[in-house]
Formats: structure tokens, sequence, C-alpha cells
């Protein structure tokens, strides 16, 4: 199978998110992975299942925003507060991306879906 | 015996944040300027220290990874870089003193001076770091470090009032010959001290260094409340030796020299040896602390294969590391700089890497991916979330306070 | 094979991947995941193709000055004149927990230059490179 141009994470990383009338709804915070199908029966890929929207990339890397964590409560207070907007989107969703610095993400639904920003 | 060497580590590393050559001199200027009235930041500190430590023992004990590792992985590249540039100055620089200190050590023992001396501390202390076994060298300087407890016993053969100390320590106040803002520089730099980032890095990449398992959770919860504690108990020996002798004339402490002289008033000849074993071995066993941290320290951060369990030549980087920074610090010693002196700059510097090492590891240590179920209960995470404030009240501070201060005049 | 990986588990790329250690087999350190490398597929789909490591692919993440100086620095010391980044196929990973394990030796990823350099150069040139630290 023919792949495009390789490219960075950190050019999709931190990109706003925007629907197609142009209302932002964050920005990419991060880039939820699933497991693909096998194929040929021995190796599965990484497919990007879909987008970690957030208002802002910062405390990202903690995942207090996206996993049930007994943590330090004055740090999930903190992330939660950072994170007031937020959600997930489903790479089904994504209408076109353009990448790298001054780039954004074009999503055909113009909202995010709460729930599924939680990871099992 | 062999109990006492399961706990090497923690006393190895105890070494480094409370009586390396920094904290020596500086526990007996405070002794001799203050009395024991800055003895409840010792045990801020030693509380502080204990429920770190234990964190990212756990976390080293769990998932083999050392604490630099969740430094860059938690904060991300950037932050991360900031942290480490800020702990390298910190270890490095206490590197650099300790190579001094040891000098200095020799220089008491043998009256040849200590510039003398330096080129061969450092080749002596490079070539521990190349060549012996990581428990060897924990084993031997950790309980030589121990000789230190002659100042305890010096304390108790000048017959001090038990009271008048008692008093002195646990109703503290600032003495009439000092200012407030000076008590809190030395209160914010004794503090800073027995949290050294580089006492975490050390502890938990040795502990990935002893292979500590799942299994080893106790011993490692044994190396930090038999070490840190035991550390804090010498700082207050030292200082409460210079208290007795040095305090009542007014005296101020600024050599090593000045530190041994309680010991000399009380014990004699023996008790000065005795001493210098133990100056010896403190400033060589922080000198290896400080030293193997600045290999972790990068290693941790780029990625490199790291540590004395592998051949040298299987951790190519790390050691070129170490030889370099063993190199800069005779160097540097040699424009004969004041080795205690060195060690005050590097305040700055921990006030801005304290914050950034211990916010992640609180945040690992209540992970689930890493730790499993062993992710921190709710009094671990309390303790470490009411010492992540005081951190960075005391790292807020530090600056200005120094500033002020001129650092203690 | 990326069978080890739990059925029906997801990653979040930042968040487990990306800054965590590199481990193979033996347990030896190869490097620090410092970038992903995606790609498109026709099906429109975006899929992980590799792991990146080195001051190439870690010197834009760092940015600002001190990123430009360590991607400007790496360029120096390569030969080639558009040098790739330190390249592990993401069909090498086997599992992830608090690091990404590989299937292949350290040796055989190839993807650490400045380590061989000074393995080669200096440290075994010193006496005791080969010691046997048990």
């Amino acid at each position: 199978m023919t792949l495009s141009d390789p490219r960075r994470l950190h050019d999709l990383l931190g990109l706003p998110v925007v629907t197609v009338d142009g209302r932002t709804l964050g920005h990419v915070n991060d880039v939820r992975l699933a497991p693909g199908p096998a194929l040929h029966g021995l190796r599965s890929e990484l497919l990007v299942d879909g987008l970690v929207v957030a208002d802002r990339h910062a405390g990202s890397l903690l995942g207090y925003d996206r996993r049930a964590e007994k943590g330090p409560w004055l740090v999930r207070v903190a992330v939660r507060f950072l994170h007031r907007r937020g959600g997930y989107a489903p790479w089904s969703a994504v209408h076109s991306v353009e990448w790298g610095d001054g780039g954004h993400v074009v999503l055909a639904i113009d909202r995010l879906d709460d729930r599924d920003a939680t990871l099992t | 015996m062999r109990r006492l060497f399961a706990v090497a580590l923690g006393i190895l590393t105890a070494i480094g944040g409370f009586v390396d050559i920094g904290d020596m001199v500086t526990n007996a200027l405070v002794g001799s300027r203050f009395g024991l009235s800055l003895v409840w930041v010792v045990v801020t500190g030693v509380i502080g220290i204990c429920v770190f430590a234990e964190m990212s023992g756990r976390v080293a004990a769990i998932s083999g990874r050392p604490t630099f590792d969740l430094v860059r992985e938690r904060l991300g590249p950037r932050v991360g870089f900031a942290n480490l540039v800020a702990s390298m100055a910190v270890t490095l620089l206490t590197f650099i003193a300790e190579i001094g200190g040891v000098a200095l050590a020799l220089e008491l023992a043998s009256s040849v001076n200590y510039l003398l001396w330096i080129p061969l501390a450092g080749f002596a202390v490079w070539l521990v770091l190349w060549r012996v076994k990581f428990s060897l060298m924990e084993n031997v300087f950790g309980l030589l470090g121990l000789s230190l407890i002659v100042f305890a016993v010096a304390v108790w053969q000048l017959g001090p009032d038990w009271s008048t100390l008692w008093n002195d320590a646990s109703r503290p106040s600032v003495p009439a010959s000092e200012d407030a803002p000076t008590y809190f520089y030395y209160a914010v730099a004794l503090f800073g001290a027995a949290m050294t980032p580089y006492e975490v890095f050390f502890f938990s990449s040795g502990g990935v260094e002893e292979r500590w398992g799942p299994r080893d959770l106790t011993t490692m919860r044994t190396n930090v409340l038999v070490g840190f504690p035991l550390g804090g108990v010498l700082s207050v020996a030292i200082a409460a030796s210079t208290t007795l002798v040095f305090l009542p004339v007014g005296v101020q402490v600024d050599t090593l020299g000045q530190v041994g002289l309680p010991v000399a008033v009380s014990l004699g000849k023996m008790g000065l040896a005795v001493a210098l074993i133990g100056f010896f071995a403190a400033t060589f066993g922080a000198a290896c602390e400080t030293g193997l941290s600045v290999g972790y320290s990068i290693s941790q951060y780029f990625g490199w294969q790291w540590g004395k369990y592998v051949r040298p030549r299987e951790a190519a980087r790390f050691h070129v590391v170490l030889l370099l920074a063993t190199i800069t610090g005779i160097a540097v010693l040699l424009t004969t700089v004041d080795p205690i002196k060195v060690t005050e700059y590097s305040v700055v510097f921990s006030a801005i890497a304290l914050p950034l090492t211990y916010f992640p590891i609180l945040v690992v240590a209540n992970d689930p991916d890493y730790m499993g179920e062993k992710v921190n209960g709710r009094v671990a995470n309390a303790l470490g979330s009411v010492y992540l404030v005081i951190v960075l009240a005391a790292a807020l501070a530090a600056i200005p306070l120094m500033i002020l201060t001129k650092a203690g005049q | 094979m990326m069978g080890e990986y739990v059925a029906g588990r997801r990653y979040d790329a930042a968040l487990h991947l990306l800054d965590r250690q590199i481990v193979d087999p033996d347990g030896r350190l190869v490097a620090k995941v410092d970038e992903l490398e995606l790609a498109d597929r026709p099906d429109g789909r975006l899929v992980v193709t590799a792991l990146l490591t080195g001051p190439g692919a870690l010197g834009p993440r760092v940015g600002g000055r001190i990123g430009h100086w360590i991607v400007a620095i790496w360029r120096r010391l390569r030969i080639e004149p558009d040098p790739m980044p330190g390249r592990i196929d993401v069909a090498d990973v086997v599992s992830i927990d608090s690091a990404v394990h590989v299937g292949r030796r350290r040796r055989a990823l190839e993807v650490d230059g400045l380590e061989r350099w000074m393995h080669y150069n200096v440290v075994s040139r010193i006496p005791g490179a080969g010691h046997d630290p048990e």
C-alpha cells in the first residue's frame, strides 16, 4: 500500500480544531491510536482512531482529563479547569487537515463527543 | 552487617543530601549563629525527602523507570530540558564542590595544601565511578560516612544543658544577633539542601542499578526510613556541636577545620581522627552520588544507556559525560575558587529544579500504567501535595532572599 | 508481534508513546521516542509508521532557539546533506507499558551513531572498558 510523504506528530499536535463554518472547538491535545486488524495474519498497524481535543495543549500529558484517576485532588482540579471545553473527534469526523505551523483541522461535525474522551 | 548493607543506598543518598561538604559547613555555620532554632527546617526537610524518595523508589521498583525518565515524559521535552539545565547546574556545581571537599579533608589530615590534592581526588572519584561495583561503592562510603556519628558523641561529651537545647529547637525564634530575612534565607537553604533533586535521581537510578523489583518495596522503604532520618540526625549533631562551642563566643564557622573543632575539643585526637574519616567518606560519597547523577540526568533525558550495571563500553556516552564532568571539576577547582562558595551559587538553580522535579514524580506515582496497583494512597498524595506547595514557596523565596541577604551575610 | 497489544486497548500517542524510553529484548536502553512518523493511507486513514529518535527528531519539539541549535549541530555532524533522524519501524514495536519494547536488539536497530562513535573512539581506549560489572 503506498503511503503519502511521511509526517510528524508534532505538526498535528496543538493545531486549532475548527468546524466547517469556522468556529473553533479547541486544539489537538492528543491523537488516539488503535491497533488495526492484522494484515496477512501477522502484524497489525497503529491506526489513528481520532483526536483528543482540548482548550489548549498544556497539561495533556497528565492524562487527568481522560482517566478516572485517583490522583492528587489539586492537580485534577487544575487540569479540569484548564480543559473546560473539549472532547473527542473520531477520525471519520475529520474533514481535512492542514499540517504544520499555521495549519488547522477541519471537522465535519459541529460538536465534540464528551463521553468518548475518557480512555477505557 | 548484612542488614546494614541493605540500607547502604539510602544512607549514601542521605549523605549527599544532608552532610556533603556544603551542608556540613552550612550546618556548622547555622549552629554557630542560630543555635538550634532551625532544627525544625531539617525535620521538615527529612519528612519531605522521605515522601518523595519513597515515591520515586516505588516507581523505579515497579516500572524500572528512574526519575528523570518521568521528568521528560510528564513535562515534555521543552520544560524537561529546562529542568535538565537547572538540575545539571546544581548537580555539577555540587560535584565540583565535593571533589574540593575531598581535597579539603585530605588537607586536614595531611597538612598538604588542598590544591595539590585536587587532581588526585578527582582522579580517584573518576576511577571509582569507572570501575568499582555499585554495591561496593555504596557500602564502603555509606557506612564509612556514618563515622560522622562522632559529632553526636561529641555533643554528649560536651555535657550540655539538654533542656535549653530542647527549648531552642522546639521553640524556634530568630536570635537577637540576626535578622529575620537572614534567618529565612538559611531556612530555605537548609530545606533546599535536604530536598535537592539529585537525591531522588540517585536514589531511583540506584534502585534500578540494584535491580529492584516489586518484591523489593520493603527494602526500598527501609532504605528511605533509615537513611534520611539518619542524615538529618547527623546534620543536627554537627549544628549542635558548633552551637555548644562557637555560639557562646560568637565565632562564625567558615572552614572545614572549624567544623571539626568541637570534636577535637571534646574527644581529643581519637575523635578528630574519626571525624576526618567521616569528612573524607562523606565528601567522597557525595562526589560519587553527584557525579553519577550528572550522568544519570543527561542520559535519562536523551534516552542513552546509562548505569554501572552494564559494562562501561556499553554505556559509552554516559561514561564520557562522567569523564568530562570530572575533568571540568578539576579544572575549575584549580582556579583556586573556594569549593564551599561554589555550592552557594547552586541555590539559585535549585529553586528552578525542585518544583520541576517533584511534580512529575507525584503525577507518575498516581499512574496505573506505571504502578499497577501500587499507585499512591491518600496519605502519600496528601503529603506529596502539601510538600509540593512548600517546595514551590521555597523556590519562589530563594532568589529574593539570596539577593536581600547577600547570601546570608 | 503486535498481538501483544491488549485487544481493544487504545493508546494516546502523546501520553503513551512520545518521550517514552525504548527498550530492547535484553533490557538495554535504545533511545527515547523523540517523535512519531505518520502517513496517510489511500483509504483516508492516518497511520503511525515509525518511531523517530535523535536530535533531528527531538530538536523541533524542544522548539525555540535551543531546538534550532540542536538540529543545526546535528546536521553539522552528519555527512549527508539531508540527514534522516533515527528511525524504528512501528512493526518492531512489541508492547507498550512504562516503556516501549521493541523486538530487535539495540545494535540491529542502528539508531545510535553517537554511542558507537564514543564507544570506538573514546571509551574502548580506556583500560577496563570491558569490565564485567558483576
